[in-house]
């Protein structure tokens, strides 16, 4: 071997694992933030709920407080909802 | 009960002591004592007798004043201000002296005449007009009044002027309590109706006159020193000699003269001084045109448009230097000028502004219209060399320094937007190529932003270093990771995980073949980064930000050379063969032929490779030859150079941005104000965008237009300057 790799020091960038490109609620791209937020990324993070659903956390929690406390459904397939835990 | 007594006898003894205490002959105390007790004696008795002594006190005080008067016949000129001035100071002080001794009289009268209800049946009350009667000492200054200044006015006053004009020419100086004790004998009637209008008039005369003198006898220095020292003198000649109530009038007249009438010679002049910024003079001009109403106007337009003419000469000179120079220069321009603001013009405010909006003029100068205003991307660079490692070895207060000298500058950046474009480019270089001279400074700086633009101009800036620091945690717990799995990884390997939204990444990526080594590396990062750090998340390499390091074992010498990760796939590549076909090294590597021309041409350059032109076309050998004085090195790749088109494209998103910022502004404004005329939107809008930028009235007015377009808004029908939200 002529050449061989010591060391390499990789950048990448991160984006939301989603089936969908845009938040259901909000309409916006998940690349991008919920409307009430100006940075995407960790202060504005994405949620899975058990129906596979995912939205914008300030989003989904928003409805959720807009929904009775019994009844506390996904807007997209009205499955009620739970918050996925990995 | 009451005592009878014997008025007659009572009163000559009485007029006695009078007589004593107005020429301020010593009085015995007994006798002073005495007296008090007869007047009131005399008050308790009847009031008739009140009347009665007091017609016999104002009758004995005329007689008395009447024989002042004849005293002073036949004396003239500063003889009689002399003598009168005798005369009344010790008029004054008995008459002071009689009033307290009559003050049970006084406050008698008082009574009877006032409308206490008490008094009613007096068969004066409220049938005399209701002002309190006239206590004794107040009779004898209207005596005096009366007789003496009635029969001495004219010689008095004039020879009064004639001693304030021998102090202005400090000719025989007259004496201050002299001059201040006549005028006060005045009594505020006289004094009003009669010498404060000549007063004022002989201070214009004497100034017309004086002006005429300066004028001849001085340069245009000198002349203002004088003028300057002329109205000094004035006010200080006011406080010694006149009532508090004529100073503003007569340093009105003084200045007026002086100065105000003058103001066109003035201004004429100032053009001088301030293109050879003569500081004392121009001091000494502002003081004196700062009495003037509204004096400074034209100073200040002349400040402004010599602070912008030798900034933009400047400016001009400037364009092909490098941002060093670029920024020396602006900052000596600006320390010049604020030096001549503060020393000249004793910071004031209205100055201040000047400057700063002729500063701004200069700052973001163009020299023609086509050309874009560079002063945001130069001081980027600027920051850039500031906080690069290894550019120069400043000590942590020098670096402090120029930091504030940025900021100085940045202050008056129209393209904040800008700024914050190149600056987060250059930063994002320096944190993933680890290349800050140190966070600490970095942090500073952003801190320093934030202080003039905000939180939000910041927080992107901010939201990398989180990452950055966020990274060296990922790293040790990746670590930990692989000897808790026992994984080994043949390739030393770290990773930086940026937040898209954060940094400025839009350069496409291309693909290369990725060696074996590292696919295993990269999979199992990604491996412990998907699924047992975040989940939810997907990783997108971004290789052209990504560096590898080779070793070369082929050479003389055993080298350890950082590369680009384009660069490391061309060379892997010279593990099988010791040449290769342009074509063949873009099959193997799948680089897009953009990249591999220029990773080619930086292997080239760096003579790592040996280019051999046939007919076949172009093919690249290995450099069995080459050799480096350092074992350790690092090739240049070329695309860190940036192209002037880069610097268009630059311009041409923040002109997007630009326009979707001022719809936003303007839809958000709309939304809340429902209905606004055009021209308050403008001034709305152009408030809100300051900090980021000053946008262009053209620029906001497409954009209202697009908003119409899209229905967002419509203009009022009735009234065309109105605008209308549509919900």
């Amino acid at each position: 071997m002529k050449v061989t790799i010591q060391k390499w020091i990789g950048v990448a960038s991160w984006k939301w694992q989603v089936n969908d490109d845009n938040c259901g609620i909000c309409r916006m791209p998940f690349d991008s933030c919920c409307p009430e937020c100006k940075l995407p990324g960790d202060d504005c993070t994405i949620v899975w709920g058990e129906c596979s659903h995912c939205f914008h956390v300030h989003c989904i929690l928003k409805w959720l407080q807009s929904q009775n406390y019994q009844d506390q459904t996904c807007p997209m397939c009205r499955q009620s909802w739970k918050f996925k835990t990995h | 009960m009451r005592k009878s007594i014997d008025y007659d006898a009572t009163w000559a003894s009485l007029r006695k002591v009078i007589f004593d205490v107005l020429t301020l002959k010593p009085v015995d105390r007994i006798i002073w004592s005495d007296s008090i007790s007869d007047i009131y004696s005399i008050c308790i008795s009847s009031s008739e007798y009140i009347e009665r002594i007091y017609n016999d006190c104002k009758e004995f005080l005329i007689s008395h004043i009447t024989h002042i008067k004849k005293e002073l016949t036949g004396v003239y000129s500063q003889a009689l201000l002399k003598k009168y001035y005798e005369y009344w100071i010790k008029f004054s002080s008995g008459a002071s002296y009689l009033n307290s001794m009559f003050t049970y009289l006084n406050r008698s009268r008082n009574y009877m005449h006032g409308s206490d209800s008490s008094y009613e049946q007096m068969p004066y009350s409220s049938q005399e007009n209701e002002e309190l009667p006239a206590e004794i000492g107040q009779i004898a200054m209207q005596q005096w009044q009366e007789i003496i200044i009635e029969e001495y006015q004219v010689e008095l006053v004039n020879v009064l002027l004639a001693a304030i004009e021998n102090d202005r020419k400090e000719e025989n100086i007259p004496v201050a309590d002299l001059v201040q004790g006549v005028i006060h004998s005045f009594g505020k009637f006289f004094y009003q109706s009669v010498f404060e209008a000549r007063l004022l008039e002989e201070t214009k005369n004497f100034y017309a006159r004086e002006l005429a003198r300066l004028r001849e006898s001085y340069d245009f220095s000198g002349f203002i020193k004088a003028v300057k020292n002329r109205i000094d003198a004035e006010q200080h000649r006011c406080q010694k000699f006149f009532h508090v109530s004529s100073h503003s009038k007569v340093l009105k007249a003084c200045i007026s003269r002086l100065t105000a009438e003058q103001i066109d010679y003035l201004n004429c002049e100032c053009a001088r001084l301030v293109k050879n910024e003569l500081i004392d003079d121009l001091n000494c001009l502002y003081k004196l045109l700062r009495l003037v109403d509204n004096g400074l106007k034209v100073m200040l337009q002349e400040i402004e448009s010599h602070i912008k003419r030798i900034g933009k000469l400047l400016v001009i000179n400037l364009f092909r230097k490098t941002c060093e120079d670029y920024v020396n220069a602006m900052l000596k321009v600006s320390d010049r000028f604020s030096t001549l603001i503060q020393q000249a013009f004793e910071e004031d405010p209205e100055f201040k502004t000047i400057f700063g909006k002729a500063i701004r003029a200069v700052i973001n100068h163009s020299n023609s219209s086509s050309t874009p205003i560079r002063a945001a991307e130069i001081l980027a660079r600027y920051a850039d060399i500031l906080l690069k490692k290894g550019s120069k070895n400043w000590s942590d207060a020098e670096l402090d320094d120029k930091q504030s000298h940025v900021i100085n500058l940045f202050k008056y950046v129209d393209d904040k937007d800008l700024f914050q474009k190149f600056y987060s480019k250059f930063l994002a270089k320096r944190l993933i190529m680890n290349g800050s001279i140190s966070l600490d400074a970095e942090e500073e700086m952003i801190k320093k932003l934030k202080i003039i633009c905000g939180y939000e101009y910041t927080s992107r800036l901010h939201q990398m270093f989180t990452d950055i620091r966020l990274n060296e945690g990922v790293n040790s717990e990746f670590s930990s990771y692989l000897n808790k799995k026992n994984i080994k990884l043949t390739v030393n390997f770290s990773a930086s995980v940026l937040q898209s939204g954060a940094w400025p990444l839009n350069q496409t990526s291309s693909p290369y073949s990725i060696p074996p080594d590292l696919e295993r590396s990269l999979t199992t990062f990604e491996e412990y980064y998907c699924t047992s750090l975040h989940r939810g998340r997907k990783l997108v390499w971004l290789p052209y930000l990504s560096t590898a390091e080779l070793r070369m074992t082929y050479l003389k010498k055993g080298y350890y050379v950082t590369t680009t990760t384009y660069q490391m796939a061309v060379l892997l590549l010279y593990n099988n063969a010791l040449s290769y076909t342009g074509r063949d090294i873009a099959t193997w590597t799948q680089l897009t032929e953009k990249e591999l021309i220029r990773t080619l041409s930086s292997l080239e350059a760096a003579k790592i490779l040996i280019k051999e032109n046939s007919r076949e076309g172009n093919s690249y050998k290995l450099n069995l030859e080459f050799g480096n004085k350092r074992t350790k090195f690092k090739i240049a790749s070329s695309s860190i150079r940036e192209s002037p088109q880069e610097i268009t494209k630059v311009h041409s998103r923040i002109e997007e941005e630009r326009k979707l910022f001022l719809q936003a502004t303007i839809v958000r404004i709309m939304k809340s104000r429902k209905v606004l005329n055009h021209n308050s939107l403008l001034e709305e809008v152009i408030k809100m965008s300051v900090n980021r930028f000053s946008p262009s009235i053209v620029l906001i007015k497409k954009c209202i237009e697009l908003l119409i377009e899209k229905d967002y808004m419509k203009r009022n029908e009735g009234r065309q300057d109105e605008y209308n939200y549509i919900a």
